[in-house]
């Protein structure tokens, strides 16, 4: 299985990583505009990602934005949506409401982050079953 | 983020635009239109799921919702048939999110014995199948019939790469030249990713491919497959193109 991690702090990123380097093979990019070009790339190779953990607050592109984007990917060419889990110090009421609503996020997941939390929610997404 | 707030501001959206897009749904589907109905619902009721499992003391309706959407997704996608008394149960189950949200605002639990009997409802119309939709008797089969293969695709749904990979052995295994026929009688969705692989054995195999549903047929033509890959609407239209080669 295949996972992108969008991520722009360091150290988040090499946490995630690690994460979850034992059960995917792992891509790591670090803002909304390199999520989207990843996600296209790996459609167009036929090897899509089977999950997205996607910070929100980037440079550039946000992560909703960038979630936004993909989903209008997926309804263009008719694909199966991909889970993605947001990854976020944002826990502000309309930013995770508009996290399900409009970029359709699979979790939300409140930093800090720990292995727990992230394996309770890839269980969750059947992703995992252990 | 206090719960109060996140359930003020939850609440506030649930009737103010959710509320209206499921009603619209709902006269779709009363109307005899489903796939209307539920390109209605999925989005409210996806975020309902998703924000009711992150409020404390809501996870009993987020469960309910998740419950409700896997069956109305088998519906859209045609695993379940648009009876009256199926879109009947959908209806009534989608109309039971909004009372089990409320019976947990107002005394912390839902109740039990209404959630149940709309649950075993929905679980009775779908042939008591479990909420993956993923049922699946066999990967791939295949038969030879007049020096044709035929290659019999099982998997409901091909996405992924363990899901492509039985036929795509099944394709590789086939010698050069030879004619192929690929039954997608049970397939319900197949990705563009999924139709590419099989494009790509389109210069040594003569592919065919019978039994395409709806969703399959939609990216089959509008991605241009049927430029290498000859689609049949029956295998009796296969077998009386075969006569005149």
């Amino acid at each position: 299985m295949k996972a992108l991690v969008v991520e722009d702090e360091f150290v988040s990123r090499k946490m995630l990583d690690s994460f979850l380097a034992p059960l995917f093979e792992v891509d790591v990019v670090v803002n909304g505009a390199e999520a989207i070009e990843a996600f296209s790339r790996a459609h167009n190779q036929g090897n899509s990602y089977d999950l997205i953990l996607m910070d929100i607050m980037m440079p550039g592109v946000n992560g909703l934005e960038a979630l936004e984007r993909i989903r209008e990917i997926e309804r263009e060419n008719s694909l199966e949506p991909v889970k993605v889990v947001m990854t976020t110090a944002l826990s502000d009421p309309k930013t995770l409401i508009k996290s399900f609503h409009d970029g359709e996020a699979s979790a939300y997941i409140v930093k800090p982050l720990d292995k727990i939390k992230l394996m309770t929610e890839l269980k969750k997404l059947k992703l995992i079953t252990k | 983020m206090s719960d109060d707030a996140l359930f003020e501001e939850f609440h506030a959206e649930l009737y103010d635009k959710y509320y209206p897009q499921i009603m619209e749904g709902v006269e779709a589907m009363e109307g005899g239109d489903v796939k209307t109905g539920f390109e209605s619902f999925a989005r409210p009721l996806h975020t309902i799921k998703g924000v009711t499992g992150f409020m404390a003391g809501f996870e009993e309706a987020s469960k309910f919702t998740h419950k409700v959407e896997s069956y109305l997704k088998k519906l859209q996608a045609g695993e379940i048939e648009h009876s009256p008394e199926n879109v009947a149960a959908a209806i009534r189950a989608v109309n039971m999110i909004f009372q089990v949200i409320e019976q947990i605002r107002e005394s912390g639990e839902p109740d039990q014995t209404e959630t149940s009997e709309v649950l075993k409802l929905l679980e009775a119309q779908s042939g008591g199948e479990d909420d993956t939709g993923q049922g699946m008797d066999f990967e791939v089969k295949v038969e030879s019939q007049k020096g044709v293969n035929i290659i019999h695709v099982g998997a409901p749904r091909i996405h992924l790469e363990s899901q492509l990979a039985p036929m795509i052995k099944a394709l590789e295994d086939q010698k050069e030249g030879s004619w192929v026929l690929l039954d997608f009688t049970k397939v319900l969705t197949l990705s563009s990713a999924g139709w590419e692989a099989v494009e790509s054995f389109a210069d040594k195999l003569a592919i065919c491919a019978v039994g395409l549903g709806s969703a399959c047929k939609e990216v089959f033509y509008s991605w241009g497959f049927d430029r290498s890959i000859s689609a049949f609407a029956s295998e009796e239209d296969f077998w009386n193109s075969m006569k005149s080669h």
